[in-house]
């Protein structure tokens, strides 16, 4: 794989227990610092970042925490943040914790949200800001 | 791979103002440092007044959206004022964006002498 692309990117995971929350936000703020990327779209990705990583945290596992993934690009029109988890998929969860504002709070953050499930049941949400 | 928090670290620091409960609250607010801002606001009284500071607060997510959602159910149940001082920036956005700012006094300054 080789190519021209100069992308800032970033791609990290973390045991998918409440550490993972500050860990992967702060490196996402790396990263997207390290790309030039400022307030306030700076602000808000990291908070979207934090409700998604929060979400595969509480609701992807049950008694032993598995992988959650973040992957960060940093585009000239866009920034694209996918955070992807091996766990149980979309399930209505009536003891869920949490007060079920992380999705809401996503979806008036980013520019476009995509939930999917994937082939070994888990779940991602991928995320575009614009830039400007 | 640096380990260095991109802002202060967290805080919680609790004062009596004027018969005020200051609780000034800084660096960054998610389900992992929550339970320290929980734990500052529990035993407030009726009649009192509960002042959270965070003009240093540099990060919040719905982990404090919900803290705030319960904080103010609470003061109206039990019969304490609960007022804000808020930060600027994507703090005091997530404020506004969650609708808090109609449910709480948000002061622009620390109130008092």
């Amino acid at each position: 794989m080789s190519g021209p692309s100069a992308t800032p990117s970033l791609r990290r995971s973390a045991r998918a227990v409440p550490a993972a929350v500050p860990v992967l936000r702060t490196a996402a703020t790396e990263c997207l610092e390290a790309a030039g990327i400022g307030e306030p779209l700076l602000g808000a990705i990291r908070i979207a970042v934090s409700e998604a990583v929060s979400n595969a945290v509480l609701h992807a596992y049950e008694a032993d925490p598995g992988e959650v993934e973040l992957s960060v690009e940093v585009a000239s029109g866009e920034v694209r943040v996918t955070v992807a988890d091996g766990g149980l998929g979309l399930r209505p969860r009536p003891q869920s914790p949490g007060a079920g504002l992380g999705l809401p709070i996503i979806s008036a953050l980013a520019t476009t949200v995509e939930l999917g499930l994937g082939e070994d049941g888990g779940t991602s949400i991928r995320m575009t800001f614009h830039r400007d | 791979m640096g380990d260095s928090p991109p802002g202060e670290p967290f805080a919680v620091e609790v004062h009596e103002r004027d018969g005020d409960r200051v609780v000034a609250v800084r660096g960054e607010l998610d389900m992992t440092t929550m339970p320290q801002v929980q734990a500052a606001v529990e035993d407030v009284a009726a009649g009192t007044r509960l002042v959270l500071d965070f003009r240093r607060l540099g990060f919040m997510d719905s982990a404090g959206v919900h803290l705030l959602m319960r904080l103010d159910a609470r003061a109206r149940r039990e019969g304490f004022e609960l007022a804000l001082v808020s930060a600027p920036g994507a703090v005091g956005r997530l404020i506004e964006l969650c609708h808090l700012d109609q449910r709480i006094t948000v002061l622009s300054a620390l109130p008092g002498p």
